[in-house]
């Protein structure tokens, strides 16, 4: 199955179980979860399920191509179901089964990974998904977002897309993935990402993210003070992903790095509250929340 | 009639350190629940895999027994008037339980003396008491964290998705959250799509085994070994067991089936630690290895089924190579610079904002280090100091950040390749030893002084800034390294009195500009030493407590005379010694501290000279036994005091009306109290004849052991 294929099978297999289809959001992220559709569609009561393809970027993991399944820039495949149905895991093995993978044939594992966003004042607990020993996906009861605890809970599934379709395809790199009949992976993405790596580690300015990262936190701030959640939601994602190059820089001491989570943190959970105020429904407090 | 009764705790995927804590809870609050509701059993058993947790009750009573209850009302006093006849508080009490003012009875409480009734209490039927008590059961249980997954308000540390309930072929009906119990069992999810019907307790177990569980972890576990050991035979090497691979294997499966697995040449030049480190870390994969080298084979266990066709086996060696190839790169990356340029940015690692940067602490840990090694009469002084400056640099290496818990090891061994002596790398390998309870200690000097400087430091710092450990929260890992220390210095056999070395050192802290008093640490330590001696060296209370109360501050001595004391302690001679020991100390705590220092040409009574002569001699001769730490023998001229001490008691009265020969008394005792401490406060020892009194911080100490 080719990469375009896989990614197309799971369009469909989701649209289905009654997924509305969204497009990637149009700004750097580390991970599907920063899509507003995920970020403020967990939040508050009203049912949402919702998939859709995010191109991600994590400066750390660049290996300049040389790593057969790690790179800085891929593309993540996102599902969220509000409320999380009872049958969750069944519903995602049948995804596999559906991209042609046997389970027979393979080793499919949840293995726990509680989840942590510090940046988005989020947490959940669950697994990564692991097939044949590589992990291929995670899995994720989201409790708290934005500093808010959850009610309705939502599961988030993300899909490592190229892991899925290295396994399918039988090759050892991601780079000699079969995008189409015609092109491979590498062909279309190796020089860019070794760009990338280049920019990430070594020529990226570390006094030009700081600047940027200042005149973002503030433009987030004034927008959030215009009521622009939304808005000033689109600069915290910005600043998160400047912390992220500075952090590939290795510009940031272990003391400092607490402070800068907690700016991004601060935005994320003004961003969450002004969202549900806007709603005029603030979140009663979560059932349950303490035992 | 007694039926065996089962529970099936149908989860999502346990974390697999977790099941096994959750599986011993339900155990435990099974027991109890059943023996508060009076449901008679004959044993209780717990299996676990990663998708349920099953408590099998066997022998269950079907019928709970009758019972009395006593249930209590007004006090006496306001329940009978003062002719002893019934007042209206005690009627009152009486109708609300259905009974006559003749059926109250008087009994007495710790709050004086009370009304009771006896109440009879109907026996149930097991069965219609279970629904009641199961859900109470499941909510007993106290995982590490929880979570929610419906609106039900549950909180399990996963979602909780079935729930089999039997009483012998019946299955009992009850709720939890969202979940009904029923009839209905899971196999693996290869072998049954479909949930499983169960008719007995019997087949409950035939269809798992049938439909490819194995519910006991013991047996994943022999399972497991036994694979291992095949492998093992094959292809001539010995499997590389983690500390908990194992358990983490077999807590995480089913059912095991291994695959075996290569790994390409190229990374077998990587050093066997890190080789070893991300294959286990990683993957949870299993390395070998022949004598000292790596081999080129893993074993990784799948969960269920075979793998005819290789399908499992290319993936895990695909994985593998990946992680490999970045442990690599991590390699490839650190070598470009040495520890000793690393030592140096340490400089702009905060280590503790007022304690400063790691590059501050290892500054204080080679002046700590020099002291150590002075004291113990080390020779190898360059060694020592060369292993601290780099000691700490791997923690800016990436593959210690990749893999934290090679911390000191990767250091360890990029210093070998950089060509440090021998005695440094192993020293700098060494220095975070023993991390746990269970790690062995350092061996080489440098190691030795390095671990000790370290764990100092971080327990003298933390503590002259009042970061003490409360409870279970111990961020700095105090209680653990003051342990180490202790550890070393018993097996290591270290004649070193660490107080002193601490007071000595306390100018390294004058920085501090707010600071406990030094004797904080030695407290400290005192705790530290007592739980030491009762846990790993399995000293008795009393006598731990009697080391203790001196505030022995040599802790390999504190060991030989505990351990001379236990010994001896049985022998009668010692017990009166004891009696006669705590007499005297009485005495002085109760007349107080004489305000000056005795004078022997003032004695008055024979018995006073006589027990002087005895002393003097006693004390010279234990002036000489001390520094051998001949314990025995200082105990036996301690004995040869007992009979001028009786003596003495018979015929001195201490506390003599006359103010100055009093004073004169005490201080002579008080000589003779000091001369006994130098074995132990003796007076903790519990003889025959004398109350036994546990401290209530033993019992404290015994909750908080770790």
């Amino acid at each position: 199955m080719n990469f375009q294929d896989l990614l197309l099978a799971l369009q469909h297999y989701w649209r289905s179980h009654g997924c509305l289809l969204e497009q990637p959001w149009d700004i750097e992220v580390g991970a599907g979860t920063f899509h507003p559709a995920t970020f403020f569609g967990v939040l508050g009561p009203k049912p949402w399920k919702v998939a859709y393809v995010q191109p991600s970027r994590r400066p750390t993991d660049g290996r300049y191509g040389d790593n057969p399944i790690r790179m800085q820039f891929y593309y993540q495949y996102q599902v969220i179901l509000k409320p999380s149905p009872d049958d969750v895991q069944d519903l995602y093995l049948r995804s596999l089964e559906d991209l042609g993978i046997d389970l027979r044939k393979h080793d499919v594992r949840f293995e726990k990974d509680d989840w942590k966003s510090p940046t988005l004042g989020a947490s959940g607990l669950g697994w990564q998904v692991v097939l044949d020993g590589l992990e291929i996906s995670q899995f994720t009861y989201f409790q708290q977002m934005g500093g808010t605890e959850l009610a309705p809970i939502s599961c988030e599934l993300t899909y490592g897309t190229e892991r899925i379709a290295m396994i399918l395809q039988g090759v050892e790199t991601v780079w000699d993935l079969q995008w189409n009949d015609q092109y491979t992976y590498g062909e279309l993405k190796l020089p860019l990402e070794r760009q990338g790596c280049r920019y990430n580690f070594e020529a990226a300015d570390v006094s030009t993210l700081l600047k940027l990262f200042e005149i973002h936190e503030a433009e987030a701030k004034r927008l959030l003070s215009e009521r622009l959640a939304g808005l000033a939601y689109e600069q915290m994602a910005k600043c998160s992903h400047l912390f992220n190059l500075l952090e590939a820089r290795q510009a940031i001491s272990t003391t400092e790095r607490e402070r800068f989570i907690q700016r991004v943190q601060e935005l994320a959970r003004g961003c969450a509250q002004a969202y549900m105020d806007s709603k005029g429904k603030t979140q009663p407090q979560a059932q349950g929340a303490t035992k | 009639m007694r039926r065996d009764f089962l529970l099936e705790i149908g989860t999502e995927e346990l974390p697999p350190r977790e099941s096994p804590e959750l599986a011993a809870q339900l155990k435990i609050a099974a027991e109890e629940l059943f023996k508060e509701h009076r449901l008679h059993f004959e044993a209780t058993v717990v299996y676990y895999t990663p998708r349920r947790l099953v408590l099998l009750v066997k022998g269950l009573e079907e019928e709970q027994p009758p019972a009395v209850r006593e249930i209590k009302g007004p006090a006496k006093r306001i329940g009978f008037d003062a002719q002893g006849k019934p007042t209206p508080a005690a009627l009152g009490f009486c109708k609300s339980h259905g009974a006559q003012p003749e059926d109250l009875f008087v009994k007495e409480t710790p709050e004086g003396e009370y009304l009771f009734l006896k109440k009879m209490l109907a026996g149930r039927p097991t069965a219609q008491i279970l629904p009641e008590i199961l859900p109470r059961l499941i909510e007993r249980l106290t995982p590490s964290e929880t979570m929610r997954w419906d609106d039900s308000g549950i909180r399990f540390i996963r979602p909780i998705r079935w729930l089999l309930c039997l009483f012998g072929e019946d299955p009992i009906e009850f709720a939890y959250g969202h979940v009904r119990a029923s009839h209905l069992t899971r196999g693996h999810r290869l072998w049954a799509k479909r949930p499983l019907p169960i008719r007995s307790i019997p087949e409950y177990f035939e269809a798992l085994s049938q439909n490819g569980v194995i519910l006991d972890p013991l047996e994943r576990r022999a399972l497991i070994e036994e694979a291992l050991r095949k492998i093992s035979k094959k292809i001539k090497a010995r499997p590389v067991l983690g500390p908990k691979l194992l358990s983490d294997i077999a807590d995480n499966l089913e059912q095991p089936a291994p695959v075996l697995g290569r790994i390409d040449e190229e990374f077998l030049k990587l050093p066997r630690e890190i080789l070893e480190t991300t294959i286990i870390e990683h993957q949870k994969f299993v390395p070998f290895c022949v004598g000292e080298k790596a081999s080129p084979y893993f074993v990784g266990f799948r969960d269920g089924g075979g793998d005819s066709d290789g399908t499992v086996r290319r993936g895990y060696e695909r994985v593998v190579k990946a992680r490999l190839a970045d442990s690599k790169f991590f390699f490839e990356t650190d070598r470009q610079k040495t520890l000793a340029q690393r030592a140096l940015e340490l400089r702009r690692v905060i280590y503790h904002e007022k304690l400063g940067s790691i590059f501050d602490k290892v500054e204080r840990m080679r002046k700590l280090a020099a002291e150590i090694a002075t004291r113990l009469g080390f020779s190898e002084r360059e060694a020592i100091d060369r292993t601290i400056h780099l000691c700490k640099a791997d923690l800016l290496s990436a593959m210690v950040g990749e893999f934290p818990d090679l911390e000191g090891i990767v250091g360890g061994i990029y210093a070998e390749l950089e060509g440090e002596r021998e005695l440094v790398s192993r020293g700098i390998y060494e220095h975070y030893l023993p991390k746990t309870a269970d790690d062995p200690v350092p061996k080489s000097v440098t190691g030795i002084a390095a671990s000790l400087a370290d764990k100092l430091d971080t327990v003298i710092g933390s503590l002259l800034l009042g970061e003490e450990p409360t409870g279970s929260r111990d961020p700095f890992g105090l209680r653990r390294k003051a342990n180490g220390i202790i550890r070393i210095a018993i097996e290591g056999e270290l004649d070193l009195d660490f107080y002193k070395l601490i007071r000595d050192c306390e100018r390294l802290y004058m920085f501090l500009p707010e600071r406990r008093p030094i004797q904080h640490v030695e407290e400290f330590f005192n705790e530290r030493l007592y739980h030491e001696l009762r846990g790993d060296y399995k000293i008795a209370y009393d006598v731990a407590d009697a080391i203790v109360a001196v505030g022995e501050g040599n802790f390999y001595r504190a060991l030989r005379k505990a351990r001379t004391l236990e010994e001896i302690r049985q022998h009668e001679r010692f017990q009166s010694l004891v009696i006669a020991f705590s007499r005297a100390a009485n005495i002085i705590a109760r007349g107080g501290q004489p305000s000056f220092s005795f004078d022997p040409s003032r004695f008055q009574e024979e018995a006073e000279r006589e027990l002087w002569r005895a002393y003097l001699k006693a004390e010279g001769q234990i002036k000489q036994l001390l520094p051998r730490g001949d314990y025995e023998g200082i105990i036996e001229r301690l004995i040869a005091l007992k009979e001028p001490i009786d003596r003495y008691f018979n015929d001195v009265l201490v506390m003599a009306p006359d103010s100055f020969i009093r004073q004169n008394r005490l201080g002579f005792l008080s000589k003779i109290v000091e001369l006994f401490l130098t074995i132990g406060d003796l007076s903790k020892i519990v003889v025959e004849g004398q109350p036994t009194k546990e401290r209530t911080k033993a019992k404290a100490d015994a909750q908080h052991s770790n």
